[in-house]
């Protein structure tokens, strides 16, 4: 997609465009040879008119080379009609809600009349009514010989739509089929694979035992003001949770709502049995909660500190003595975390940058471990890691759960959940759509949950 | 976890520490030797300490009244202003921000300081309660709308820069108020021990300058001005309560910018309402070409008192060859743009790795 729309380069191969060789440098050289990118996030100009921004960068002018204003809003009306949407074009676009701003940049690409229109989730973020309006203006793109690249997780809309359907996976095509020929059901197992690489067999593992004690997580009812709705929750000793979802389904939200790190509306969160308000990462650290974000570089690390500095950062105020750091205690923490988590580094003063994905994932989590924590929240934690370094932290989690800590791991991945999990829950739009076991899910039970929100498989009893 | 680990049962063999490393990318340009040099931790301490030599063996040759007793005393009690100002805008550069309103809080805290001087107040206590002032000061205003409403400390501290000043110009109705003959200002600033040797400015400046070290290097609330410099979020989420240590180290520059205000006091023998003027900048050229990270998190003191050493040097070999204060002016601005030059050539080499 990006490489198409000229925002990435391919490193090999080529791209025909009508049978040349497509040569884009940039988004707008590839607008030129008539491809145009809807992408998922929104891009517009917040501070510019409507008008502007469905016109962007092709107002017309008068006779003094002034902008033409009422030929501007005239046009830019007409573009937006074709979407049955009327605004007030000179309206400042941020001041409209998030669906409108997202139609408006719908109506810049119509507005050009692409030979190729490329929409990237387009319905993630449109009310019903209005994705119905955009499928009537894309058929009548289509019937004016013009074609449409159409990307989506909801499968329902692909058979509304499209007439040939390609699946990717991993960056390679997998299957390509004609709409016609095929069914929701057949596109599922096609999107997940069949091919299991081997780090992902599940090891035999006993299911947690009931016990009785309160669990270390209860959560009930959690809002937040934008994402989450209504969220129940437990996470017990020993036990691994999954939650599965895509990208905008509110796990990450969860997690760093969990931490503390956004503030909740509405809900209850009870630590072994006791209710606490997370009302910053201090707060929920102090009641023995972790949290390895989802990302490493941004969020997880300080890349220009040491090591040694990473690994101890949380346990800072209980290491040190009227303010002063303890080196003894320190050491003592860095050295066992480096030989217990196998972190490979020449020496704990070197810079976190300095050390690979995998291990610098090892540090963010040795973080809490040698900080005693009880809840440990792992949000992607094998994102941009390779194969072997996964392995090792699917085992290096599985040991602190069975050493009693409790672990709830968010993923898109899903067989790194079904690798992991005692329970996996499935999210989708801020809820908690179902549950199931971890021994039993299949990658298709929890597809099917998380696409059609349903309980298509069996669920736990 | 208490359990060493067993070998992983890994389908891809052990992890070599490099596995996941991005593929090296081959046509990406190499740093020539020198800047990668200036990009290594030690670059700065070399490169302004070869400068500072070259600069020395000059004097040497050209000027040898600079290695005079008197001029050496002199140089000395030039740099005492500047160690304390620069050590203490090390710490606020080290959390990513820059104190521009240092050389106005010098001045505000120096005309409170005359102000209760002449009340009569005995002049032990006015200095106390100057240097808590000062403190008091960048805390509650630089520090908490910088760290607490995460505000832009550009803008922040150019707003106080001129806050600031306008209420000493207020305060003193842009009149120079006389101090001669106040024992304890010119104690700190004027006087000197050692048969006459070793001004007491300038070792109250060292002074500064180690327990800065000390603080840096050895206090909790040290690291987690690296931490929350090298990446605000990851410090937070581990615990580190970022805001408050913002606000802590602008408090630091409120405190040394009080105790510059004493000594400038005591060397001058009165405050001048336009005292401190573009100290903010020779501060901020320090740390900066001391190799303290613009952008925060990187940095060692020291580098900052070499570079400090070096402008004071530079300064009075210039004042010896009979430039004008405008060329010091002029050369301040050029060391603190070619500062942040260095500053742009450090952050590049170290993301090519």
């Amino acid at each position: 997609m990006k490489i198409l729309s000229g925002s990435y380069q391919a490193d090999e191969g080529e791209v025909l465009v009508e049978g040349d060789v497509m040569n884009a440098a940039s988004p707008a050289d590839a607008l030129e040879l008539g491809i145009g990118l809807v992408a998922q996030e929104v891009a517009v100009q917040p501070h510019l008119s409507v008008a502007e921004n469905v016109l962007f960068g092709r107002m017309p002018h008068n006779r003094l080379g002034l902008i033409d204003w009422s030929a501007a809003s005239r046009r830019a009306t007409e573009a937006l009609d074709n979407l049955h949407l009327t605004l007030d074009p000179r309206e400042r676009l941020g001041n409209l809600p998030l669906h409108h701003q997202h139609l408006v940049s719908i109506a810049k690409m119509l507005y050009r009349r692409p030979r190729l229109l490329i929409l990237d989730e387009p319905s993630a973020s449109l009310p019903a009514e209005h994705v119905d309006t955009l499928f009537a203006a894309l058929d009548q793109l289509r019937a004016e010989g013009r074609s449409v690249i159409y990307i989506s997780h909801r499968l329902r809309e692909y058979f509304r739509l499209c007439s040939r359907l390609v699946v990717l996976r991993d960056g390679v095509k997998v299957a390509e089929r004609q709409a016609a020929e095929t069914d929701e059901d057949q596109l599922v197992q096609l999107m997940v694979g069949r091919q299991l690489s081997s780090i992902f067999v599940r090891p035999d593992k006993p299911r947690p035992p009931e016990r009785d004690d309160p669990p270390i997580l209860r959560v009930r009812g959690l809002c937040t003001a934008r994402k989450l709705r209504d969220i129940d929750l437990e996470v017990r000793r020993g036990e691994i949770v999954g939650i599965a979802g895509q990208a905008g389904s509110g796990r990450s939200t969860l997690a760093r709502t969990l931490f503390g790190a956004q503030p909740t509306s509405a809900g209850t969160i009870e630590i072994d049995g006791a209710p606490v308000r997370m009302r910053s990462p201090t707060d929920a650290i102090s009641r023995g909660v972790g949290f390895v974000p989802d990302d490493r570089k941004g969020a997880g690390l300080v890349l220009s500190s040491s090591v040694a500095e990473n690994i101890t950062m949380p346990s800072w105020r209980r290491t040190s003595r009227m303010g002063f750091r303890s080196a003894t205690r320190d050491d003592d923490i860095v050295v066992r975390a480096v030989r217990e988590l196998r972190i490979r580094t020449p020496s704990a003063r070197v810079q976190a940058l300095t050390l690979s994905g995998g291990n610098q994932q090892k540090i963010v989590i040795a973080k809490w471990v040698f900080r005693n924590s009880r809840l440990l929240i792992l949000d992607e934690p094998t994102r941009g890691i390779d194969v072997g370094a996964k392995d090792e932290l699917y085992s290096l989690i599985d040991r602190m759960a069975a050493d009693g800590l409790g672990v709830l791991v968010l993923s898109s991945e899903l067989l790194e959940l079904l690798r992991l999990a005692d329970r996996i829950l499935v999210m989708g739009e801020g809820r908690v759509l179902g549950e199931q076991r971890g021994d039993v899910a299949t990658e298709e039970s929890i597809t099917a949950m998380a696409f059609t929100g349903t309980h298509r498989a069996q669920e736990t009893p | 976890m208490s359990r060493p680990p067993k070998a992983a049962p890994s389908a891809a063999g052990p992890v070599d520490a490099g596995a996941d490393l991005p593929a090296p990318v081959h046509h990406a340009p190499r740093p020539n030797v020198g800047k990668r040099l200036l990009a290594s931790r030690v670059g700065p301490f070399i490169g302004v300490g070869t400068v500072l030599l070259l600069l020395l063996v000059h004097e040497a040759i050209s000027q040898p009244q600079f290695f005079d007793a008197a001029n050496l005393t002199n140089v000395g009690r030039s740099l005492a202003v500047p160690l304390v100002l620069a050590g203490a805008m090390t710490l606020v550069v080290l959390t990513g921000g820059v104190d521009l309103s240092i050389g106005s809080s010098l001045a505000l805290s120096g005309t409170l300081y005359a102000k209760l001087y002449h009340s009569g107040m005995p002049p032990g206590l006015a200095l106390v309660l100057c240097l808590m002032f000062g403190a008091v000061v960048g805390f509650v205003i630089n520090g908490i709308l910088i760290g607490r409403l995460d505000m832009s400390f550009f803008v922040v501290t150019l707003g106080t820069l001129s806050l600031y000043r306008g209420i000493v110009l207020l305060w003193t109705h842009a009149n120079t108020i006389d101090m001669y003959g106040d024992p304890v200002t010119s104690a700190i600033g004027n006087e000197t021990i050692l048969g006459g040797k070793l001004p007491v400015g300038f070792l109250i400046g060292v002074v500064v300058i180690v327990v800065l070290f000390i603080i840096l290097r050895f206090t909790t609330f040290g690291r987690q001005v690296y931490a929350v410099g090298g990446n605000r979020e990851a410090a937070r989420l581990s615990g580190v309560r970022s805001e408050w240590v913002i606000a802590a180290v602008y408090a630091v520059t409120g405190l040394a910018a009080a105790l510059a205000a004493l000594m400038s006091i005591g060397r001058a023998s009165s405050v001048d309402p336009n005292m401190g003027t573009s100290l903010e900048l020779e501060a901020a050229a320090a740390a900066l070409l001391g190799g303290i990270a613009l952008s925060g998190g990187v940095g060692s003191i020291w580098g900052t008192v070499l570079a400090v050493v070096f402008l004071g040097v530079l300064s009075n070999a210039l004042a010896l060859a009979g430039a004008s204060t405008s060329w010091q002016l002029i050369v301040t601005g050029a060391i603190l743009v070619v500062a942040v030059y260095l500053d742009r050539i450090r952050t590049r080499a170290q993301r090519a790795g």
